[in-house]
């Protein structure tokens, strides 16, 4: 791979919680990379720690320990490591995507001073200078420049997520970090802001990791992949290698349990659905975090907790892999 | 409702009775020294204790000197209205106190004092109460449990016998040192302000705290945006629906505090008139023999419907403001 | 086998600041017993607006017409809703689609459940309880006993999901209407879900109205499907023949738009356009403005439901 422009190593976060543990351990121990122009998925249900992973990423939450590395254009930049203003300016060249197009877009706010922001906290555009990259960035994103003028709850959901994706892109950073970007848009929207982050990444270059459990997103958009589960990564591959020999035990539930839209197809699908839950993240089991549902567990999963080696090009955290 | 469609809909707050009201008593307020009144202070012994009565609609006799220390507007306006009206001025309409003077007058000139301190007040502790929310919410963690204990403990304290007792040391202190010309309504401001600012600390930071886990706050902190930055443009514009339709009532209550000092004597001094000073002297003519009602009935009234009205429009606002975010096209 | 629901024309019409709201402007639909019809639409389809026209669940100031709306021999529309109101819970039941705020986080799951076992039966309370603990066992709950007594914000989404399907199987339904009853959980989750759904309906007999956009969910779970966009059915037939051969440009479009292998290609297809605003519908065929094979006609005259599609082009090619 070329160089990556992040690189994650053994990153964990907890926060306390109200349960007896007192503790939820959201992410335990993740080595992720991302080069320029590439797309990484992480994949993962809910609970896995997929967003808090994305938030100790951006440093919205400090992580407990765990390297985040950016390549800055001046060197490697240490976010875990920077603090006050050496942090802010770090951020520049790392910015993210929200969820929900609802709640990410201050209600109070113009869209033009909202995609401005950037431009302003970093001290990149001013004035008449700010207005007109605002307007060739909302055009970008395939919005009209007049929209500059009207407030979130005028545009609608897709229109919004386009905003979201003009913002982040105000400050030309080297990593965007999206954190289910399209679920809560309708089918329709989701394809054109979908060809929209594609031609964006042919044009621009960006590194991206994409949050999704959407695996339908991943299939369209992903070079490669990664699989979360209980806080940790179960599996990290190519795309083709993962949708094709996914080898750990929980991918392939996850690739079972997707249905697919072709009934003739679906009918054929021998479906043992994955019964049971994830275990609490207060308390998380001492061996493999998916034992207590893997359909081949085996004694010692449940004992062992298995290290990411590489099998046949991918990697996969598993005994029997 | 989009923002359009509120500024022309008839549920627009500032379309409203009570908003109309207040507007009308605010202008003729500023005005009140252009209009052809009596002197408030302006003595006629002969008619003390008048009723009201429209026999003598007007008359002459008017005397500008008898304002005590016109600002420069005031000025203006006195000069405008003897240009315009001479000397003559309205009768004693709404009857007239123990000194004679004239009640329409003296609740209009009381008016200007009553909502000044008003104003004045619920700006202070609007200053005070939304930067000690706002930095106690945006901060959280230790820095928030000290300010809000401090605000617990300030809670806990008798105020009123706190403010009666500042008032009267000052007042004690002017009177030993009488070279330190301090203007006393100055330091009515601000001792009312400085107590009222409670309620709007608590309902701010709490604002504040449900603003800090929405995904725009995250967003902006991601953008670069400076805790400073942040607290100017995200913060204090989501909290002013709040702030505003809190103000509306915190004005009544402030204009009751200074009515409730007056009347006890602690507040606006003779010869300045206050809705408050009017109340005392209304409750002071109350006799068994001569009840003269007008005396704190007009003063009474003035105030339930200026307090009524400012409640009304707290309500209108918030209806306005709230549903707006909610609203909108999905 | 006669029909468990039957809807003809059904119109339903909102009275919004800016107009009227015509939501639903003639849909014709039949369910039958064991059977699971899926309609599918975007937001905005009106197929939510349908469902709550059935269970009467609409406010006020909505208007509800139709030539027929009928549970069995039901008429639902009778005594102004009433009659819906009656068989609410007990003989059609409703599912919906964020089971965090469909509970009441005040009460334990097995006190809600206790509440529509009681409401919809004459059992005593200590029958009720075991009633209770037998449709948790139903739907799926493990240890139904020991989760009756949590709270709804200690248990997961999937569980909170088939705890509301026991509230709604409580009076024994017929007729099982579900919103989007996966849409806000974990592809796993909702793979046992659907299995739960499918179980469920061949067991008891049930007739579901599963309403989704998700194409994917309608090839595993539907029987057969509706196809909704603005206010209408475009499009219905049996599941298979829906993929296999498409007869409405707006259903190809959906089908086309789901994210998949891009292939050679380095876009994906995507349908023009948004949906229209119900309160400016375009003349003729309200999709005609983002059809990428429309004719003239299309532009000038509103294509009925003709078999299986309601399309100009289709009906000018077969």
């Amino acid at each position: 791979m070329t160089r990556p422009v992040l690189r994650v190593k053994d990153l964990r976060l907890s926060y306390p919680a109200r349960g007896a543990s007192g503790v939820v351990h959201a992410v335990r121990g993740v080595d992720i990379q991302v080069a320029a122009g590439e797309v990484v998925a992480l994949v993962g249900e809910s609970g896995c720690g997929k967003s808090s992973l994305a938030r100790a990423i951006l440093q919205l939450r400090r992580p407990d320990t765990g390297h985040v590395l950016l390549e800055g254009p001046d060197g490697t930049l240490p976010l875990h490591q920077l603090t006050g203003g050496a942090l802010r300016r770090a951020r520049r060249w790392i910015q993210g995507v929200f969820q929900d197009p609802y709640a990410s877009l201050d209600p109070r706010m113009s869209i033009g001073d909202a995609v401005a922001e950037p431009l302003r906290a970093f001290g990149l555009a001013s004035g008449t200078t700010s207005r007109e990259r605002v307007a060739a960035l909302l055009e970008r994103v395939g919005l009209g420049a007049a929209l500059a003028t009207r407030f979130p709850h005028e545009l609608s959901g897709g229109q919004r997520q386009r905003v979201g994706i003009a913002r982040a892109l105000a400050s030309e950073p080297r990593v965007v970090v999206l954190d289910e970007a399209v679920s809560a848009l309708d089918v329709s929207l989701r394809a054109q802001v979908l060809n929209l982050l594609l031609d964006l990444r042919r044009d621009l270059d960006l590194a991206m990791l994409f949050i999704t459990h959407d695996l339908a997103v991943v299939r369209a958009l992903a070079d490669r992949v990664a699989v979360m589960y209980l806080g940790e990564l179960v599996e990290i591959a190519t795309r083709d290698a993962l949708l094709q020999t996914p080898r750990h035990p929980y991918t392939r539930a996850l690739l079972d349990a997707v249905p697919v839209p072709d009934p003739v197809l679906q009918a054929a699908r021998v479906s043992r659905p994955l019964g049971g839950e994830p275990p609490s993240q207060e308390r998380v089991p001492k061996g493999c975090a998916f034992a207590s549902r893997c359909p081949v567990a085996e004694e010692r999963c449940a004992s062992e907790r298995p290290t990411m080696r590489t099998v046949g090009g991918s990697a996969v955290s598993c005994h029997l892999a | 409702m989009s923002r359009r469609e509120m500024k022309t809909s008839s549920r627009a707050p500032h379309r409203s009775i009570a908003a109309r009201f207040l507007t009308v008593v605010g202008l003729l307020t500023v005005l009140v020294p252009g209009l052809p009144l009596a002197a408030p202070s302006e003595v006629r012994l002969e008619e003390k204790l008048a009723s009201p009565s429209l026999e003598t609609l007007w008359r002459d006799g008017f005397e500008p000197e008898r304002i005590r220390d016109p600002g420069p507007v005031s000025r203006l306006l006195i000069e405008t209205r003897t240009a315009v009206f001479g000397d003559r001025q309205l009768g004693p309409l709404l009857g007239t106190d123990a000194l004679g003077r004239c009640l329409l007058s003296r609740l209009a000139w009381g008016a200007r004092l009553s909502l000044a301190v008003g104003l004045v007040a619920s700006a202070i502790s609007l200053i005070i109460g939304v930067a000690w929310g706002a930095v106690a919410g945006y901060a959280g963690g230790r820095v928030d449990d000290i300010m809000m204990r401090a605000v617990d403990v300030l809670y806990a304290l008798p105020l009123m016998f706190i403010v009666i007792f500042v008032v009267a040391l000052l007042r004690g202190f002017r009177n030993e040192h009488p070279e330190l010309e301090a203007n006393q309504i100055i330091v009515l401001f601000a001792v009312i302000g400085a107590t009222s600012w409670l309620t709007m600390a608590r309902i701010v930071r709490g604002q504040v705290l449900s603003l800090r886990g929405t995904e725009f706050m995250d967003a902006a902190r991601a953008s670069g945006s400076t805790d400073l930055s942040i607290l100017r443009r995200h913060v204090l514009p989501n909290v002013t629906p709040v702030v505003l339709v809190t103000l509306t009532l915190t004005i009544p209550r402030v204009m009751l505090f200074e009515a409730f000092l007056s009347f006890l004597g602690l507040g606006v001094e003779a010869p300045d008139v206050s809705w408050g000073v009017l109340a005392r002297q209304g409750f002071d003519a109350l006799t068994a023999v001569h009840v003269n009602a007008w005396l704190i009935l007009f003063p009474g009234l003035a105030f339930a419907t200026t307090l009524l009205a400012m409640n009304a429009l707290g309500d209108r606002l918030r209806d306005a403001l709230d549903p707006r975010l909610r609203g909108g096209r999905q | 086998m006669s029909a468990l629901l039957t809807i003809e024309d059904l119109h339903v019409r909102f009275a919004s600041p800016d107009g009227a709201v015509h939501a639903v402007r003639g849909v014709d639909l039949e369910i039958r017993p064991s059977e699971t019809l899926a309609l599918v639409g975007e937001s905005g389809s009106g197929k939510s607006a349908t469902a709550l026209a059935v269970m009467g669940l609409l406010p006020g100031s909505a208007e509800v017409t139709a030539h027929a709306l009928r549970l069995g021999d039901q008429d639902l529309l009778r005594d102004g809703g009433r009659r819906a109101r009656a068989l609410r819970g007990g003989r059609m039941a409703m599912v919906f689609q964020d089971p965090l705020t469909s509970l009441n986080p005040h009460l334990t799951i097995g006190d809600q459940v206790l509440e529509a076992v009681e409401m919809h039966t004459d059992l005593s309370r200590g029958a009720a309880r075991g009633r209770v603990v037998e449709l948790l066992n139903e739907v799926g709950v493990p240890q139904a006993q020991h989760r009756a007594l949590a709270w709804p914000h200690q248990l997961s989404g999937g569980l909170r999901q088939r705890a509301l399907i026991a509230m709604a199987l409580a009076g024994n339904p017929s007729l099982l209407i579900a919103d989007e009853p996966t849409t806000a959980l974990d592809v796993t989750v909702q793979a046992q879900i659907l299995e739960l759904f499918q179980r469920l309906c061949s067991d008891r007999g049930t007739g579901l109205l599963l309403i989704t956009h998700d194409l994917g969910v309608v090839a595993a779970a539907a029987d057969r499907v509706a196809v909704m966009y603005a206010g209408r059915v475009v499009e219905r037939g049996g599941v298979s023949e829906l993929f296999s051969d498409t007869r409405h440009p707006y259903t190809r479009g959906l089908l086309a738009s789901i994210p998949g292998d891009l292939g050679d290609r380095d876009r994906l297809p995507q349908i023009a356009g948004i949906p229209p605003d119900p309160l400016a519908l375009p003349a003729g065929c309200p999709f005609h403005p983002r059809c990428a094979e429309e004719i003239d006609r299309c532009a000038d005259e509103e294509p009925l439901l003709d078999g299986r599609a309601a399309c100009w082009v289709t009906r000018e090619t077969t």
